[in-house]
């Protein structure tokens, strides 16, 4: 095979649920080994908050809609030979497989690169793929359609087992069932036959309670074929796997079942002739003596990405250079360097990956899980032991107070028994810490819990192990308690002392965990992997440093108001420091990253986020190079934030940064302060420590007012009150007093990143809300730059972030929430920290902002960045952002801010053609195809490019020539008005629903 | 799945704590003078021993029970060991034959049928010293620390871990030991074919696992097999179409008389007679009876992850090793028309070695699995068809 001059990349669109980023990781990955092999890539993907769209890394980078329409235009304008499907999630691999329909590829000469199109309709047609496992004598569940209850019940009888009835035609399933007993199989049946419109039903056998087993699997076009990485599901089938607590490598399993599955997945993977990675998805039952073929996804997904970071070994780099004909025996090993890649991964710790859900923002979300995934994000933790590592990743999944030891008082345990186990433990988003709290309290053991849940007695026995190691730990070594897993702040409330006093005795006591190195191999080779986790166990030879490491704290797992947009800053930050020259340090724990990629930086720790384990950083990486080094927290979000007092409790410098002026912008009342002595404007508004006060402040501010608890992360707990039913539903819930009651100003909201170098500051960019205040910006449309406001205006705005972040004492970057009403401009609110805007702003202007923001923090001043003093001059196009929302996944939330976040739509500016020569010189990526309707009006008319995705919280973004100003003021009126007409604005108003951008 | 609700309380369940580091019971003496200490489990009773490591992450039946690792203290590089009931099918053969068990931690599986590790051990009167960090002691293995090691209790004298390191420097060296002959089956004994049979062959057992003798013979093979020192002339009155020899425990160096055996039947078979697959230690007797070397490695294979690359077809199967010592790629190979086959794709090492007669073939590797991949196996067919036709 030649190899293809240039490669069509096609990215995985906004952050929804289910499909997230490892959709970038993936593309970061392939896109740089196809460049690596002298490649061409064009990359089209409609995120801007995207890694993968730095024309650094994608090449040649279309933002825009990702469809059949949109997509041959890109391939007509850049005649790429050659289109990688299987790296863009569902959506990339339904491209192109729409592509392929149309005639497009063929039309253009474009050929699939790696596993072929017919082997991805093979997998993705249910009959077909029946049909072909089948065929190689592999098991799926057995199925009949039937039309008499008789020939239904012959058919259960025939099984043995329980079934599950599903009618045809009838919508979500009515009138379906499991049946256990045949008497119920009859009952169910004849149910679904009447339910269903065609009288048919499918029978099919439950696998209910059978165990979930993943295998992630690479072949390549020699027929080379390898397991990367065997998965346990903690959670029996049933559970959505990306719900599921994952467990790996495989525990349960005898060797001669694991290589039954193993040689299955293998069988099935070549079968279809796939070239790159798949996922294969298989039920066992309990006894180990019987499995199914349940799933094979042919592409990188997020169960890869899990697998890449499980193991070390790279999957969708890998997967890119099969797809380009390489022999996985002829690639170099990826982590030792030296033998090849084709091997299967020794490893040498126990993984565990929990979901992390978004129903802290939705309290009225129907909490239980199943089939549907509802989960935004996930962390990974490692460790040498299962119980070690799943504290760790309890720690790691930031469950705000809910550490291991946590209880709802709601349960009662401590004094009374559950009446209903079954109900009690069904699957939910608690259900370990009620198994963990049914066990401390002595109500059930670990085989009652199996026997309930049908998690397997190994999971539920360690469980109980730990209870009962927690149970021991006061009066035994301090060591002890490390060794189990207990984090700091775990054994601080359980011996009743503060935290900093457990660390305090660590010290004293020089107990501090070392650092392992995931190498792929067990420690049978030498590897060079910069891939950490921590463990209390024996140390290890540690790896030479160059010098002063700069440590960047990540931001941790996916959740809405906190996405990828952070892990883009994040690892633009690693580069810029690596590309000064220094160590650049990763703590991260979300798998499904770019930033957890260990390539992405000299030094990568697999660790939670909390101030244990970043300190236990921090002292390690002191050791080694022998000098304190600098700690960012201003990529991270909140999360990284949130460290800033505790690290300055324990002394350690923040780069760019003080403790100080984190709690100035964060405690409301001092803020209000700061303002005041600056002679800024911010809103009236006033401290409420009780309903009574909360009343009178509305009182006096007057109605509408914006209500938020002082502390606050991507709109936790803010609340818009519109009339006094509002003020009587907030006072109803569950409020952590005091709230800030401020007034709601009107006008046009703006999101100003500056960067300060302690003595100028600029201004790259100014995002205006087409919304209204009170949405959250999080939530709203917005667009670069601002469209109705003069340039003067703009300045001022400008002028006013830059002397909020001298005041501040910052060097680096902060984001400040405006709203310009005529000439008076209103501060909300401010981070010094990046926000989600920045990966916008720095698209738009095809410069690397977080670079300059972390130099200037390391110390560089804005002349050694390049940087020009004041506001930059406007990117010449326009680029817009649009929320998008994954709420349809979540029963139980708002319906209406549901159909706002669906309603969404955009299109791209136009733009003439003769700016996009004088463009495409100066920035290095490309647009997409003209349309000629300007901007906005567009929107309003209805018709835009791409209907949003439905997003877990992300962003779509069209970058495009600016569209004439009048056109879009007027367009962006009517746009704001019919977004609005749908909704109230209340819903909207209560912090970020559609989160990231 | 039905709801078992409890009004009363019941006693917190019986559970094993973590691994007391206060209280370590055990220690590992390595002859290089590293002392750890652990915890023993299993039976309480000195072991002496070559330590190697393996990588594979489950498979502790089949490993203890293996003979190819007759004299030698197993490392597992996995942190938790235990962790299901082991049936009868994960039997490699009837007995133990690991000296004893490092581990970082020791589970004690859920109830079920079949048996714990820890009884397996305690049956076999073998000890496991747990709350070893074996990543640690791996890393040191691979550094190219000598390999002789003791376990024992911790008496109370203070120098225990002194004494300890003596008497792992004056334990035997694992070269020095006739492991086979302590393995081998004492006479000779037929398994018949599983199905139909489609030929007859003879296995040499210089410590055969159960894997292989039913891998061969659910192809159809009926098996005559013999003891490690059959001579020639045993194989022959067999009658077979196929001479197997199989893997076992120890240095192949110093077995002069069945490396004189295989070379007369290697003679043999070049000259028309019936034709050999050789496997691990058969593998390098061959090797030695052409007159080629072998050499121990400075770490041995010991796992199932290791990428096999067959030459002649580019085909690339992951596979089970098991052996310290490779045949060395030299002259001697070549003068004996013999080629390298197969080569592990981490290494480099000579993982098979075909004769140009096309009757001669045989691999270092483990197509049986037992732990580990079976991907392989296609090396028995070859064979069977050679053997037929």
């Amino acid at each position: 095979m030649t190899a293809p001059r240039r490669v069509l990349v096609i990215g995985s669109g906004p952050i929804v649920i289910g499909q997230a980023a490892e959709f970038d990781y993936a593309g970061v990955q392939a896109c740089l080994a196809l460049r690596g092999e002298g490649v061409e890539t064009v990359l089209v993907n409609s995120n801007p908050a995207t890694v993968m769209t730095d024309p650094d890394v994608g090449g040649t980078v279309v933002i825009g809609p990702l469809t059949v329409e949109h997509l041959t235009a890109v391939i007509e304008e850049h005649r790429p030979d050659a289109l990688l499907p299987t790296l863009g999630g569902q959506t990339g691999l339904n491209l192109a497989v729409a592509l392929d329909d149309a005639g497009v590829l063929e039309r253009s000469g474009v050929r699939v690169l790696g596993t072929p199109l017919a082997a991805v309709r093979a997998a993705e047609d249910r009959g077909g793929f029946r049909a072909l496992v089948t065929g190689i004598g592999e098991p799926v569940p057995e199925s009949a359609v039937v039309e008499t209850v008789e020939d239904g019940l012959r058919f259960v009888e025939h099984l043995g087992g329980p079934v599950v009835v599903r009618p045809a035609f009838t919508l979500g399933g009515g009138g379906g069932g499991f049946a256990a007993t045949l008497a119920e199989a009859r009952e169910r049946i004849a149910h679904g036959l009447k339910a269903s419109p065609i009288g048919q039903v499918l029978v099919e056998r439950s696998l209910l309670g059978w165990y979930e087993i993943e295998f992630e699997v690479l072949r390549d076009a020699a027929d080379t074929t390898i397991a990367i990485c065997g998965m346990e599901n903690l959670d029996p089938m049933g559970v959505h796997t990306g719900d599921s607590i994952v467990v790996a490598p495989i525990q349960t399993l005898p060797d001669p079942v694991v290589q039954r599955l193993r040689r299955c997945a293998l069988k099935i993977v070549r079968v279809l002739r796939l070239e790159g990675g798949c996922n294969v998805q298989l039920a066992v039952r309990p006894d180990g003596d019987d499995y199914r073929v349940i799933e094979v996804n042919p592409r990188v997904s997020r169960s890869s990405a899990l697998a890449s970071k499980a193991t070390g070994y790279p999957i969708a780099r890998v997967a890119a250079l099969v797809a380009l004909g390489k022999r996985l025996d002829e690639l170099p090993n990826p982590a030792t360097g030296i033998g090849s890649a084709a091997f299967e991964p020794a490893v040498d710790y126990v993984v565990v990956k929990l979901p992390r859900w978004p129903f802290d923002k939705f309290p009225a979300a129907d909490r239980s899980l199943g089939i549907q995934m509802k989960a935004t994000g996930e962390a990974m933790a490692i460790d040498r032991e299962f119980g070690p590592a799943l504290l760790k990743a309890i720690r790691s999944v930031e469950p705000r107070g809910r550490g291991w030891l946590w209880e709802d008082p709601a349960w009662g345990l401590s004094h009374r028994a559950q009446e209903d186990l079954d109900a009690f433990l069904a699957p939910s988003d608690t259900r370990l810490w009620r198994m963990v709290a049914l066990l401390r309290h002595g109500w059930a053991d670990a085989s009652a819990l199996s026997s309930i849940t049908g998690i397997a007695p190994w999971f539920t026995e360690r469980l109980a192990e730990l209870v009962e190691t927690e149970r021991g730990l006061v009066g035994r070594p301090l060591l002890d308690a490390k060794r189990a897993g207990f984090g700091d702040a775990t054994v601080a409330e359980i011996a009743g002392v503060p935290p900093v006093a457990i660390r305090r005795a660590r010290v004293r006591a020089g107990i501090a965990p070392a650092y392992r190195r995931v190498d792929t191999c067990a420690g049978e080779f030498p590897a060079e992997t910069p891939y950490f986790y921590s463990s209390y166990a024996d140390d290890e030879v540690a790896p030479p440093a160059n010098g002063r490491s700069v440590i960047v704290v990540g931001s941790g797992p996916i959740r809405i108001g906190q996405g990828i947009e952070f892990d883009y800053c994040s690892v633009r930050a690693a580069w810029a420091i690596r590309a000064m020259g220094l160590d650049a340090v990763v703590i991260n724990n979300n798998p499904e990253t770019v930033s957890t990629d260990y390539d992405a930086c000299s030094r990568l720790y697999f660790e939670p986020l909390d101030i244990e384990s970043v300190l236990d950083v921090i002292d390690h990486e002191r050791a080694l190079t022998g000098e304190p080094p600098h700690v960012v927290l201003t990529f991270g979000g909140q999360t990284a934030i949130d460290l800033a007092k505790e690290l300055a409790y324990a002394d350690v410098p923040i780069a760019g940064l003080t403790a100080e002026a984190i709690e100035l912008t964060e405690d409301r009342e001092r803020f209000a302060g700061l303002l005041d002595e600056l002679g800024i404007a911010g809103p009236r508004g006033q401290l409420a420590a009780t309903p009574e006060e909360l009343r009178a402040a509305i009182a006096e501010i007057g109605l509408p007012v914006i209500v938020r608890p002082s502390w606050v992360i991507g709109g936790r707990g803010i609340a818009v009150l519109r009339s006094d039913a509002d003020v009587a539903s907030l006072l109803a819930t569950e409020i952590g007093w005091p709230l800030r009651v401020d007034e709601m100003v009107e006008g046009i909201e703006l999101d100003v990143d500056a960067i300060c170098d302690g003595v100028d500051w600029c201004v790259p960019g100014i995002l205006e809300q087409l919304d209204a205040p009170g949405v959250h910006s999080g939530d709203s449309v917005a667009v670069l730059p601002p469209q109705r406001l003069s340039r003067h205006v703009q300045e001022r705005a400008a002028a006013v972030a830059g002397r909020i972040a001298l005041a501040l004492g910052l060097r680096g970057i902060l984001n400040v929430q405006m709203i310009v009403s005529g000439e008076r401009v209103t501060v909300i609110e401010a981070n010094p920290r990046a926000s989600r805007t920045v990966p916008i702003v720095a698209k738009a202007l095809g410069r690397d902002v977080v670079a300059a923001a972390v130099r200037c923090a390391l110390g560089a001043s804005l002349a050694e960045v390049g940087w020009q003093p004041g506001l930059a001059p406007d990117a010449a196009l326009v680029a817009v952002k649009a929320p998008v929302g994954s709420l349809w996944r979540l029963p139980g939330v708002d319906a209406r801010a549901t159909t706002r976040s669906w309603g969404r739509r955009c299109a791209p500016p136009a733009r003439s053609s003769g700016w996009r020569r004088a463009t495409q010189r100066r920035v290095p990526w490309r647009w997409p195809r003209r349309r000629r309707m300007p901007l906005l009006r567009k929107v309003a008319s209805g018709d835009g490019l791409a209907a949003s995705g439905l997003g877990r919280g992300s962003t779509q973004g069209w970058i495009g020539h600016a569209a004439p100003k009048v056109a879009t003021v007027e367009a962006g009126e009517r746009a704001d008005d019919r977004l609005h007409r749908p909704v109230d604005g209340k819903e909207l108003g209560d912090g970020a629903r559609a989160s990231s951008l | 799945m039905t709801a078992v609700p409890r009004t009363e309380r019941t006693t917190p369940p019986a559970t094993e704590r973590p691994a007391s580091f206060l209280f370590p019971d055990g220690l590992l003496a390595l002859e290089g003078g590293s002392v750890r200490r652990g915890r023993l489990r299993g039976a309480a009773v000195p072991a002496e021993g070559d330590l190697i490591f393996t990588t594979a992450a489950t498979g502790w039946g089949e490993i203890l029970t293996d003979p190819s690792y007759a004299g030698q203290i197993v490392v597992l590089t996995h942190p938790m060991a235990g962790s299901y009931r082991i049936s009868g099918d994960e039997m490699e053969s009837s007995r133990v034959h690991a000296r004893a068990l490092v581990v970082t931690r020791l589970i004690t599986p859920p109830a079920g049928p079949g048996r714990s590790l820890e009884e397996m051990l305690t049956e076999a009167g073998i000890p496991a010293l747990e709350g070893i960090d074996t990543r640690a002691l791996t890393l040191e293995l691979r550094g190219g620390a000598a390999r002789r090691a003791v376990i024992r209790g911790v008496a109370a004298d203070a120098d225990a871990g002194l004494k300890a390191v003596e008497e792992a420097r004056s334990s035997a060296t694992w070269e020095s030991v006739d492991h086979v002959a302590g393995v081998s089956t004492p006479c000779p004994w037929v398994m018949p074919a599983i199905g139909e049979r489609r030929a007859r062959a003879v296995l040499v057992d210089y410590g055969v696992k159960g894997s292989l003798l039913r891998a061969l013979a659910t192809r159809g093979l009926e098996l005559t097999v013999l003891p490690h020192d059959a001579s020639a002339d045993d194989v022959a009155a067999a009658e077979p179409e196929l001479v197997i020899l199989s893997p076992g425990p120890g240095d192949p160096a110093r077995m002069a008389s069945q490396i004189a055996t295989v070379a007369q039947l290697a003679t043999r078979a070049i000259g028309g007679g019936p034709r050999i697959l050789g496997i691990c230690l058969g593998h390098q007797l061959l090797a030695l009876a052409a007159g080629a070397r072998t050499q121990r490695l400075a770490v041995g294979h010991h796992g199932g992850n290791h990428a096999v690359l067959e030459l002649s077809s580019g085909r690339v199967d992951i596979g089970a090793h098991n052996h310290e010592v490779t045949v060395l790629d030299g002259p001697e190979l070549i003068a004996a028309d013999y080629a390298v086959s197969h080569r592990d794709l981490n290494d480099g090492t000579v993982e098979g070695l075909a004769h140009a007669s096309g009757r001669i073939a045989s691999v270092q590797f483990h197509p049986e699995g037992a732990p580990g991949p079976i991907d392989a196996a296609r090396v028995f067919d070859v064979a069977l068809a050679g053997a037929i036709s």
